[in-house]
């Protein structure tokens, strides 16, 4: 028996020669049959339903090419990309959220110009501003599917009751204020503060006119108006007493949360959660503005998701074409009848509307209008998603007052500032 | 491990004997070594080599040497508390999961009515989804939550912000850990009451041993192979703590609940840093290695073995 | 529920050579119970308290189990609300209604039978290979004699201590090996060889008498039949300890199959379908408890079916630390 012990470890020792040797294998297409994967985050049959329909409109269009759907939960999905990076079993076409483009850019291929004629699009075909939700390091890495912002969103039954100003399109923060406290009630807060990367950033953002990062890429947390307007929007919790301390690092939508269960009257979240919030299960009446404008004018980010090519896939053609499918007119359309994005070419936006109700079309589009009207490009650092890890459990200590935001910021500055 | 020594009483004038028996044993063995071989040496060599490689999910690879391992003690802002947190979390959680376990298996005596079913209520935290436990147990500790609302209107006192709280939240963590995981321990420790010599404690009642006395001085050294055993068990879970952090707490405020998985977990699929988060792996396995160890060299001195 | 103390006695029995460890403890449990033997009426009377105690014991343990039973009870109630209740202030325990249709709505939201389906077939599935490996091994190691044994057995042990997460993302590259991603195999296999149940297995033969291998030697059975006729019948409360264990670590098993499943709606099992209803839009609260709920269902009827068998199975598996 005491051959065993030898031969295990000899086994293991072949194993690690054999990863030796292979050492930096990188992506491949992911699938032996040669089929296009197409890797999409899905949650529910619905999600996966849609896409399915997109994927119709895709086969419809590439007849010779075989392409396929394989989809995972939205908070599993990074994961599972991590993985598939690091076994070389990346799908050709990979999903993937503007704001962690920075992290993963490494596993896309760029797209130039002769690419997107093969792919058979248009830079002009995207809304203003759509092409940077996909662009990093000034190189192109994939197409945008859906564009978006930040709105403050609102419930219009709370702001009544307590008599507060109802929000306008093109306020100021004076009338933020206004509100957030005039909403504030012994059972409701006036406001829900966020832990999520840009629902709390995005008010200290709009507030500077001074995104945290500077337009050379680095990382700049503390500089002064940032900081400033970033330990103000602590304040709303600690010092002016409109929001509630988040209770739980784990909680990433606690402000959605507080906001969708009527416990407070405002939030900040993304447009793409419009359509979910006027048709909220509470049943209050919500409404949506743009972003308070600071003194440095108004400043939001353009946001969104799109789709790029990986690295090493062995059909880039066909997958170019698909691409082209996928971002295509009819694809863009079809999302958008259906309300479920908005989507990033021009032309098939007003679609999205045509989807709401009547009674809230109008509202819904002067809130997108105001708030896309001058949005500019959300810059990002190779660490950004590692920021954002490290910042978010710092926050809940700055609301809960065992930290101050001016702190958390330097740390965290000092620790990925390089 | 003393455990292991003492079963080949008659081993003398049986070589032969032990020869064949050592071919068949090779027999019996042979899936559990396959695959043991295929699905844990294997994976368990691959991360030995990761975590000497600068290894990112995607790109190339170098060799690093120990580089990883001096990031992870030197620069790394984020190791020397997760260690510290891991450590802090099993100080609490394993004596304080014992003593629940022990307690309920103590009290839950044979005169007790509904023992069956209450040790069945005791289990079924063991069995639930950690993600529905995770839930509630955030929607009873939040402000607005069910603790601080009885507080606030029986006592009229506010209770922190316990999730949020840098001195509560680890509390909060072991105290939710404790009670999703005791009923293993607490299955455990009944069994082995079952199993007591009812003469040895007759006669130590007759002694006159009674109450706390009878407890320390005749029950526990009785039951103190099978602590031994749920304590050994538990620290290895203790030190293993991921998801119960990761989804009550994430690891805050700050960085005061993040645990050395829930870093590991961090570096590999977040941060795409797969050897550091293989080094990282590796100093928690010889840090589990090593207390589990110990624990074999010092039960001598309190685990009372009857033959 | 054997509730005498006599069984204290006989349970002892495993691990003392010369009797059989397991028709002695059933025999014990069709004694009549409560109050039988004379050692507990004895001791009743020495002790003029006992009654005050054991009132207090049962006030004590009730209370314990009000505690631990409070966030089941909420969890319970919470998945019968609307979504936007679960964090409405000051929390109720019973929502403004009460949506039963939650329950249908778990099935509506995704393929929610084929996850089941899934889970199930992986987990009897595994729990079966665990069986046939655990008991082989845990015979070699607990009955046979041979050289290196502790060696390897120690070497076996220290595999329960590296943790799973550890493991993936190389577990993941063997799975590409072998070409078993996103496939039945890469679910069943990769953790069925944990050393857990050899550990147990061992214990628990270990105390079994070996004069009944030379009584079957002497009859002329060779070592598979001695073990499959002889030594396995006497096991199955430790068998069934494993099985319940084994069956759970399956069931409830969330990063390796998120990792290794690639097509969802083909492989996915149920803890992977409770994410899917957190979303870049926010979570279905709702729906997540009502599904947490129905993934229990399994778990506890078997725990509550073999709960007797688990205490006495542990107890005979030695797993309590002899």
């Amino acid at each position: 028996m005491r051959m065993r012990t030898p031969l295990l470890a000899s086994t293991a020792a072949l194993a690690m020669l054999g990863l030796a040797a292979c050492g930096s294998g990188s992506g491949s297409g992911g699938s032996d049959d040669g089929a296009i994967v197409w890797d999409m985050w899905s949650g529910s049959q619905a999600d996966t339903d849609a896409l399915n329909e997109t994927l119709e409109i895709v086969k419809k269009e590439n007849p010779d090419v075989d392409v396929r759907l394989q989809t995972a939960p939205w908070n599993d999905y990074f994961t599972k990309l991590t993985t598939n990076m690091s076994s070389g079993n990346l799908a050709c076409l990979t999903s993937m959220n503007g704001q962690r483009l920075s992290t993963y850019a490494d596993a896309f291929e760029p797209l130039t110009d002769a690419d997107l004629k093969t792919a058979g699009i248009s830079r002009d075909d995207f809304a203003p501003g759509a092409l940077d939700i996909m662009t990093y390091d000034d190189q192109l890495l994939g197409l945008p599917f859906d564009v978006s912002t930040m709105l403050v969103y609102y419930n219009k039954d709370l702001i009544d009751a307590a008599g507060a100003p109802e929000p306008k399109i093109g306020w100021s923060f004076d009338d933020f204020e206004a509100t957030a406290q005039g909403a504030t009630t012994d059972a409701t807060k006036g406001f829900a503060v966020g832990l999520g990367e840009f629902q709390w950033m995005a008010l200290p953002i709009a507030m500077s006119g001074q995104q945290p990062v500077g337009e050379d890429g680095t990382l700049a947390l503390t500089d002064p108006a940032f900081a400033d307007a970033a330990t103000w929007y602590s304040g709303l919790v600690t010092d002016q007493e409109v929001a509630l301390p988040a209770a739980s690092a784990s909680d990433t939508g606690w402000g959605e949360n507080q906001y969708s269960g009527g416990n407070a009257a405002m939030a900040v979240d993304g447009t793409w959660n419009a359509v979910s919030y006027l048709g909220n299960d509470a049943g209050f009446d919500a409404g949506m503005v743009d972003l308070p404008t600071g003194e440095a004018g108004s400043t939001s980010l353009v946001l969104g998701s799109g789709y790029g090519i990986a690295k090493g896939c062995e059909n880039k053609e066909a997958a170019l074409k698909v691409l082209g499918s996928l971002v295509g007119k009819d694809a863009q359309d079809a999302m958008a009848t259906s309300g479920r994005s908005y989507p990033a070419r021009a032309e098939s936006q007003p679609l999205y509307f045509s989807s709401l109700d009547k009674s809230v079309r109008g509202e819904v589009e002067a809130a997108f209008d105001a708030a896309f009207a001058d949005v500019e490009a959300q810059r990002s650092t190779k660490d950004w998603d590692k920021v954002n890890t490290a910042l978010q459990p710092d926050l809940v200590s700055v609301y809960n007052g065992q930290a101050t935001m001016t702190d958390v910021l330097g740390q965290t500055q000092q620790q990925f500032g390089e | 491990m003393t455990t292991i020594s003492s079963a080949g009483t008659r081993r003398s004038s049986r070589s032969r004997l032990s020869r064949i028996e050592s071919r068949q044993a090779l027999g019996f063995m042979s899936p559990a070594l396959v695959g043991l071989a295929l699905f844990t040496i294997v994976p368990v060599g691959l991360s030995v080599v990761m975590s000497l490689y600068d290894w990112p999910a995607f790109g190339e690879r170098s060799f690093a040497g120990l580089g990883n391992y001096v990031d992870l003690f030197t620069s790394n802002p984020d190791f020397w508390p997760a260690l510290r947190n891991s450590a802090v979390f099993a100080l609490l959680y394993v004596p304080l999961n014992l003593v629940v376990a022990l307690s309920l298996a103590l009290a839950l005596g044979p005169r007790i009515r509904g023992r069956a079913a209450f040790r069945v209520l005791f289990f079924i935290p063991v069995v639930t989804p950690i993600v529905a436990n995770a839930l509630v147990w955030k929607m009873l500790l939040q402000p607005q939550g069910l603790f601080n609302g009885i507080s606030v209107s029986v006592l009229g006192v506010e209770l922190p912000n316990f999730l949020a709280d840098e001195n509560w939240a680890m509390t909060m963590v072991v105290v939710m850990s404790v009670w999703q995981g005791m009923g293993y321990n607490m299955l455990i420790f009944s069994a082995a009451l079952e199993q007591l010599p009812a003469p040895v404690i007759e006669a130590a009642r007759i002694d006159g041993a009674q109450g706390w006395r009878m407890l320390r001085s005749v029950v526990l050294p009785m039951l103190s192979p099978s602590i031994f055993f749920a304590t050994v068990m538990t620290v290895i879970t203790a030190l293993q703590v991921f998801a119960q952090p990761q989804l009550l707490t994430g690891g805050g405020p700050g960085n005061a609940t993040l645990p050395l998985v829930q870093f590991i977990y961090n570096q590999g699929f977040k941060f795409q840093d797969l050897g550091l988060a293989a080094a990282a792996a590796w100093v928690l396995f010889v840090l589990i290695i090593g207390l589990t160890a110990f624990q074999f060299r010092a039960q001598k001195r309190w685990v009372h073995y009857e033959h | 529920m054997s509730t005498d103390r006599t069984d204290h006695l006989t349970g002892q029995v495993a691990t003392v050579p010369g009797t059989p460890p397991l028709a002695a403890p059933e025999a014990a449990a069709a004694r009549p119970g409560p109050g039988g033997p004379g050692a507990d009426r004895a001791r009743e009377a020495s002790a003029g308290s006992g009654r005050v105690r054991l009132v207090l014991a049962h006030v004590g343990i009730v209370l314990a189990a009000a505690l631990f039973a409070l966030p089941l009870v909420y969890a319970f109630f919470s998945a019968l609300k609307p979504n936007n209740e679960m964090f409405s202030m000051p929390p109720t325990l019973v929502g403004s209604e009460v949506r039963w249709s939650n329950f249908a709505d778990v099935f509506a939201y995704g393929p929610f039978a084929t996850y089941i389906g899934n889970s199930l077939f992986v987990s009897v599935a595994g729990t079966l290979v665990v069986l046939a490996v655990s008991t082989t091994a845990g015979y070699a190691f607990g009955r046979l004699r041979w050289k290196g044994r502790d060696v390897v057995f120690v070497l076996f042990l220290v595999t329960l201590m590296v943790p799973q997460e550890v493991l993936v993302v190389p577990m993941f590259i063997v799975m590409q090996w072998f070409g078993w991603v996103d496939s039945y195999q890469s679910l069943i296999f990769p953790f069925a060889f944990t050393a857990f149940g050899t550990f147990l297995m061992r214990q628990f033969f270990r105390g079994i008498p070996y004069e009944l291998d030379e009584a079957a030697r002497v009859d002329g059975a060779g070592p598979f039949r001695t073990f499959w006729r002889i030594i396995l019948p006497l096991a199955t409360s430790a068998v069934a300890v494993l099985a319940v264990f084994t069956f759970m670590a399956f069931w409830n098993s969330y990063l390796w199959p998120l990792i290794s499943v690639v097509d969802y709606e083909a492989h996915g099992t149920l803890p992977i379908g409770l994410a899917t209803f957190s979303g870049q839009n926010g979570t279905r609260w709702d729906l997540q408890m009502a599904a947490s709920i129905i993934s229990m269902i399994p778990t506890t009827i078997i725990v509550i079916a073999l709960q007797k068998h688990l205490v006495k199975g542990i107890a005979t598996a030695g797993l309590g630390g002899r």
